[in-house]
């Protein structure tokens, strides 16, 4: 039995805040305590250990929220992704789930990313599928179900039937599933094409292709 | 209906038009043209259905792409991830976003929040509100009837509060969902004047439970780890 495992949770979680404070001020400072604190709330699943935990990092959640690219142009609340970020952080690491993190350093690591993927899946929920207007987006955690998935797989794949040239297929996933207008297409792939008019042409040959098809006219309707 | 301005518009000249590119000939054709605006209509309804259904239908997910950049996946899921990178420009620029972030040290101080009244409306929570509360549902002795609450997407919440030693609230949650599966691991977090007092996991039985809190003002929100969240309105936490 470790130094450790005998604090008590009161003794824990003050000993974390301080080591924290001076990792904060890049002093040199001991991890066992934080670490202690993060195996009792998620590997043994006690809530008062992860009251703790997350009073103690909250700030720092908030702060990696702010500083992440897509927080200004997502419009959403700080609070709201670190409770998601939160909320995704015990739901992988509750239970056994915690023995892959061995470290202060791992487990910390995997609450900034999960700062990263609130965001990211907010953002990406948010963009509207192309017959939306914007007012009417799904709210956040839009998910295409199982039955949409099914529809557009074997769309795609009356798609590739279709088209047998591979950049042909990548154009019409560039425009058809990514949604990317021509510059966006031209800067993600500039040695493909080299300006949007070559582009438009070839959008417009492809159209044709798939237009006349009545199979594709039928999966997508 | 037939073309009042013939020769009628080509195909590649609605293909033009569907990006937005048209020469000014083919706008002016339109603008007087019912047989070919029709027509492009037509073209414009087709092709959103199609991107409709396929918008990022096989995109792994940002937690995948996540778990991928740590390398956690499988080295099979691995090779799927890179042949999918290799030709999806989105999720290509959505790592190298994750890349930056990971790299980034932030500095501690964070910005302040606007305050309430000029924040933007949240999208992303999902507001419950009080219903009248039923004396009939109290389920124990000596605890009033719970409070209830509900959201516009189906969601109701059952808080039951129970006086403890110190002069304390006992707290007492059900939730209850279309999807009831979905809210099982969900994180209750519980603040009283916005400073978290109690965090609580939600079971798969849709319940969670809170040993002791003062009774104040209390705020409740709940928030499932793909995004779903909800947020009750501060409730007064007496029995």
């Amino acid at each position: 039995m470790s130094l450790v495992d005998s604090f008590s949770l009161d003794d824990l979680t003050q000993r974390c805040a301080s080591e924290t404070e001076k990792f904060n001020r890049r002093e040199p400072s001991d991890a066992r305590f934080c670490f202690e604190l993060l195996r009792r709330a998620l590997a043994d699943e006690m809530s008062d250990a992860f009251t703790r935990v997350y009073q103690i990092y909250e700030r720092q959640v908030l702060v990696w929220v702010h500083s992440h690219s897509g927080f200004a142009r997502s419009g959403e609340s700080a609070d709201y992704f670190g409770s998601t970020a939160w909320s995704k952080f015990y739901f992988a690491l509750c239970g056994p789930k915690f023995d892959s993190f061995p470290s202060l350093q791992q487990v910390l690591a995997y609450l900034k990313l999960c700062v990263h993927t609130a965001i990211a899946q907010y953002l990406r929920d948010q963009q509207p599928a192309p017959t939306m207007p914007l007012d009417d987006a799904p709210n956040a955690a839009h998910l295409p179900d199982l039955g949409t998935r099914i529809v557009a797989a074997e769309l795609w794949r009356q798609i590739e039937q279709l088209l047998t040239d591979r950049r042909d297929r990548l154009l019409a996933r560039c425009a058809f599933v990514e949604d990317l207008k021509p510059r966006q297409i031209v800067k993600a792939y500039p040695t493909f094409w080299k300006d949007e008019r070559e582009i438009s042409v070839e959008l417009y040959r492809i159209r044709r292709l798939l237009r006349n098809d009545p199979e594709l006219r039928r999966l997508a309707s | 209906m037939e073309c009042s301005s013939p020769p009628p518009l080509t195909d590649d000249q609605l293909s033009a038009a569907l990006d937005q590119a048209a020469a000014p000939d083919v706008i002016d054709h339109l603008a007087s043209c019912a047989s070919c605006a029709a027509r492009l209509e037509a073209a414009q309804q087709a092709e959103q259905s199609m991107r409709s259904a396929l918008y990022r239908w096989d995109c792994p997910t940002p937690q995948t792409i996540a778990d991928y950049h740590l390398g956690r996946p499988s080295a099979e899921e691995q090779r799927a991830i890179v042949r999918h990178l290799e030709t999806c420009a989105r999720c290509s620029e959505e790592l190298a976003e994750l890349v930056l972030f990971m790299r980034d040290e932030a500095a501690l101080a964070a910005p302040a929040e606007p305050s309430p009244a000029r924040r933007p409306a949240s999208r992303g929570w999902s507001l419950a509100r009080l219903l009248p509360r039923v004396p009939a549902l109290a389920l124990r002795g000596g605890a009033g009837a719970p409070l209830m609450f509900e959201t516009d997407d189906g969601v109701t919440i059952f808080l039951e509060l129970q006086p403890v030693a110190g002069g304390q609230i006992e707290l007492r949650g059900q939730l209850v969902a279309d999807d009831q599966d979905g809210w099982a691991g969900a994180l209750a977090e519980l603040r009283q004047s916005g400073i978290l007092r109690a965090t609580a996991a939600i079971d798969d039985l849709g319940t969670f439970r809170v040993a002791a809190l003062p009774p104040q003002p209390t705020e409740l929100r709940v928030t499932r780890a793909d995004g779903r969240a909800l947020r009750l309105p501060e409730f007064e936490l007496a029995s």
